[in-house]
């Protein structure tokens, strides 16, 4: 089990852990923001050439207006500014290169920027000066030549320098230009209005220094390599995306197996509860068997101990009833023995007359035998008949008869009490089982001389067991009878029936019993008696019993007073009760 | 000498090929128009200012040209600020803001303007924030426009809004370059020729005519042998470049004919004399009188509607 438990933690401190740290890396993987920024990039590179193109049609002529010019460098500042806003969950704090790259990128487009805005006034300088110092160049030597021909010269070299430096940046020529402009002040005294020649010279000085700064602005421009920067950061950007990308799908691997890893101890965990379960099942199958085998060996015991109670019973009844039979079999025998005395005699007689019949049947006939014999017989009869065999005889043999009877009528109660072992149910007469009890237990009463006052007017049938009830009766009346101390005293017994119940009330006058045995007097085991005498189940089966019947036992008793039993049985099981117990009943 | 010969071409064939290098103002910027409402009422604000005795619109007069005609405004304290107020319409159009570009855009430069001690004086940000996010109408309306509570951006940004709005649309020139010949006098196309062929458009061209690049005074001309205009270094005080020595935005001339005085430092103070300035110090000849008055009648064709609804 804590194996288990510590299996749980682990496992849950660790998915916390994983899950942790994929949200975290999850969170910059911020797919709208990455592609974003890959769309400004590729904005920033488009507008860098669309820089270069714009200075360079400026430059050539080809672009009169510098708006859209500076709308770029505008947009290429906002577009950067947006791209450092863009920073999608620190992106660039985290990578190093990405930082250095786009410091980098940052300073280039600041020099760009700069050199842009120089090549746009230089250029504008320049447009302006180129435009005009040529033509006016071209009118100067024309009215050179027309004053002085060949006095142009040098003013022709700078002027076709002019034109080549202008359309044809070539250093040689600006040096031309450069080294003749002192020569074409010289000129000067050549005219009389001298201002067209003095701005002609500012202006060609304008052209050589405007056309080299402007040369010089544009070419520094298009140099800086703002492009490769921009496809640096942008490869490295990419890079960095991908392997933050990369890492969240080792995290989403690494958490497949960690998933498959907690499913596999889970089913290990479940396979160890099925194997504890299978191991308890087991257990318990066996536990109920040996309980089941307790139960049955207590079932057994309990049968057992049930049937030495009944043996019990049966045992003081056989003493009972061997007393009962044993009194009249005892005078049956004394008369028999008695009456065989008084046959002897009478067999003495019938000798006597038979010796008469044979001198009366002898011929001759010996009348002095006769005589002889005839008054032997009649001796014999007077003495009988004074002694009054014949009378006693008849009486010892009445008195035997009655005795006979008694014994007959021990053993018909007897049969009828063989019924204990009998479990149908049966309508049963409480009165006649009353009645076989109180027979039963007779010689205990009789020898204690036990008034039995048996008020059981009318009879009820019961429907039940009636060995069992008999079971009841016999303990009932055998505690009672036991109870009454050897002096004597009574025993009362009545029934009352109402709308309810049906009571018999079992009253003796016996030595009653102390509160505690009073509340264990139903525990089975519980006796007072000394041992062979009781088991202690006889009121735990009477219980039983009765309770089967849906009925109650209720024990009243007091000390040295006397018991009363009552048996309460429920009118359902009260199957005829004749109108005296009715009546009876109706008194109360 | 092939490639000479190309160049050649292409340098002579270029004017010919290229487009006017003047462009008709577009009819319209993107912007929020509730934003540029409430940047309306801003613009006119004096808390805006540290004593609440300026707005924007002190210095730049919708109903003059979004100027204030005088050679240097007057800021907060009766101060004299340091350079001429450039009109306030098509600002929009301007690639830089102020005269020596170093406010990036419009928001940057109503950001510098509210702190200027010389200009709005307020003490910082976070006080102006302050001050008005206690008015009751632009908290509800900065939570309800911007979605957040009002701050320094989104004042910045509602105030540029609507400077987005004041375009000056629909100009007789912009109506003779859409093709309309007749939207413009005849002395006014010759003026153009002029402005073109004397260069002044290497520098004026664009929409704004102007504002899209920065240019040297003086590049012909020693401009120290002008009294005045000489003093001020411009962006070189931004960038302290050798070259950007009295380098300035090149403005606008769109409005130019409704907006003296001119220059940085408003010191000259008709347009026939500040175009005299240009010929001499940035074309470096001299251009007769007729065709000057001829470009100053194209210059005021350039001025064109005044946007609906920008006085108060």
């Amino acid at each position: 089990m804590k194996l288990n438990v510590l299996l749980i933690s682990i496992l849950s401190l660790f998915a916390i852990a994983l899950g942790y740290n994929y949200y975290q890396n999850y969170q910059k993987i911020n797919q709208e923001g990455y592609l974003s920024t890959l769309e400004l990039i590729n904005d920033l590179k488009q507008v860098d050439s669309e820089l270069n193109t714009l200075m360079l049609k400026s430059r050539y002529g080809l672009l009169a207006d510098y708006d859209e010019l500076a709308r770029q460098t505008v947009s290429a500042g906002n577009k950067l500014l947006e791209i450092k806003e863009n920073n999608v969950n620190g992106y660039l704090d985290d990578n190093k290169q990405l930082q250095d790259l786009l410091k980098e990128y940052t300073e280039q487009l600041e020099l760009k920027t700069d050199l842009v805005e120089n090549f746009k006034s230089h250029n504008a300088v320049l447009r302006n000066s180129i435009k005009y110092a040529p033509p006016l160049g071209d009118q100067l030597i024309d009215m050179l030549e027309a004053k002085q021909p060949g006095s142009s010269n040098l003013l022709k070299t700078v002027n076709q320098a002019l034109y080549r430096w202008a359309l044809y940046t070539q250093r040689n020529q600006a040096q031309i230009i450069q080294t003749n402009v002192n020569g074409v002040l010289d000129l000067m005294p050549l005219f009389d209005d001298q201002t067209p020649l003095l701005e002609y010279n500012a202006h060609i000085i304008a052209v050589v220094d405007e056309q080299a700064q402007t040369q010089r602005y544009l070419q520094n421009a298009l140099d800086i390599n703002t492009r490769s920067t921009l496809d640096a950061f942008e490869a490295v950007y990419i890079e960095h995306n991908l392997s933050l990308q990369n890492k969240v799908a080792a995290l989403t691997n690494y958490s497949l197996v960690f998933g498959l890893l907690a499913l596999a101890i889970a089913i290990y965990l479940v396979w160890r509860l099925r194997q504890t379960y299978s191991k308890l099942e087991t257990k318990v199958q066996e536990r109920t068997r040996q309980i089941n085998a307790a139960y049955d060996e207590l079932k057994d015991s309990q049968q057992q101990l049930v049937q030495s109670e009944k043996m019990a019973s049966l045992g003081q009844m056989v003493a009972g009833i061997a007393h009962e039979i044993n009194t009249p079999l005892g005078y049956v025998n004394n008369n028999v023995s008695i009456v065989n005395g008084a046959f002897t005699s009478i067999q003495s007689l019938m000798g006597r007359l038979h010796k008469v019949y044979d001198e009366v049947a002898t011929i001759p006939r010996n009348k002095d035998a006769l005589n002889k014999s005839i008054v032997n017989l009649l001796k014999h009869y007077r003495s009988m008949r004074n002694e009054e065999v014949l009378d006693e005889a008849k009486e010892l043999l009445d008195d035997s008869t009655h005795g006979l009877d008694d014994i007959s009528s021990l053993v018909k109660n007897l049969r009828s009490f063989a019924r204990l072992d009998k479990q149908t149910i049966e309508f049963f007469d409480v009165k006649v089982g009353i009645n076989n009890a109180l027979k039963l237990v007779n010689s205990v009463i009789k020898t204690k001389n036990i008034e039995v006052n048996n008020n059981l007017s009318g009879s009820v049938l019961l429907k039940c067991i009636p060995s069992q009830l008999n079971q009841v009766f016999l303990n009932i009346i055998t505690n009672a009878a036991q109870a009454i101390p050897e002096l004597g005293g009574y025993l009362d017994i009545d029934s009352i029936i109402d709308d309810e119940k049906f009571i018999i009330r079992f009253k003796d006058s016996g030595v009653g019993m102390d509160d505690e045995t009073k509340s264990k007097i139903f525990d089975p085991f519980f006796t007072t008696k000394s041992v062979g005498e009781g088991t202690g189940l006889g009121m735990s089966i009477s219980y039983k019993i009765i309770k089967l019947h849906k009925g109650d036992i209720v024990v009243d008793s007091e000390f040295d007073k006397g018991t009363t039993v009552s048996l309460v049985f429920p009118l359902e099981i009260v199957v005829e009760a004749d109108a005296e117990v009715t009546d009876y009943a109706q008194t109360i | 000498m092939k490639s000479l010969f190309t160049i050649f071409i292409v340098f002579l064939a270029g004017p010919l090929l290229a487009v006017e290098p003047i462009l008709p103002i577009p009819d319209s910027i993107p912007h929020d128009p509730q934003k540029a409402e409430l940047g309306k009422q801003l613009f006119f604000d004096k808390r805006l200012s540290k004593d609440d005795t300026l707005s924007c619109e002190s210095c730049h007069f919708l109903d003059k040209a979004g100027v204030d005609l005088v050679p240097r405004s007057i800021g907060v304290g009766g101060q004299v600020v340091k350079r001429n107020s450039p009109t306030v319409f098509n600002s929009a159009l301007n690639f830089r803001q102020l005269w020596d570009g170093r406010a990036e855009n419009l928001e940057v430069q109503i950001e510098k303007a509210v702190v200027n001690p010389k200009v709005m004086g307020m003490e910082s940000w976070d006080v102006l924030v302050e001050k008005l996010a206690a008015v009751d109408s632009y908290k509800t309306a900065f939570q309800t426009l911007y979605g957040e509570p009002i701050n320094a951006e989104n004042i910045q940004h509602a105030i540029a809004e609507y400077e987005r709005t004041l375009l000056t649309t629909n100009s007789p020139f912009d109506q003779f370059l859409k093709g309309n010949q007749s939207a413009i006098s005849e002395q006014a196309k010759q003026g153009y020729n002029y402005f073109k062929a004397y260069g002044c458009v290497s520098c004026h061209q664009g929409a704004n005519v102007g504002g899209n690049l920065f240019q040297k005074m003086g590049v012909l001309k020693d401009i120290n042998l002008r009294q005045g205009l000489n003093t001020d270094l411009g962006r070189y005080s931004v960038t302290g470049n050798e070259w950007d020595k009295r380098v300035f935005k090149v403005p606008s001339l769109r409005l130019a004919a409704l907006t003296p005085p001119y220059f940085h430092d408003g010191s000259v103070a008709t347009l026939s004399e500040a175009v005299d300035v240009m010929i001499e110090y940035q074309l470096g000849r001299k251009v007769p009188e007729d065709h000057k008055s001829a470009i100053i009648e194209f210059l005021k064709t350039l001025v064109g509607d005044l946007p609906k609804g920008t006085t108060q």
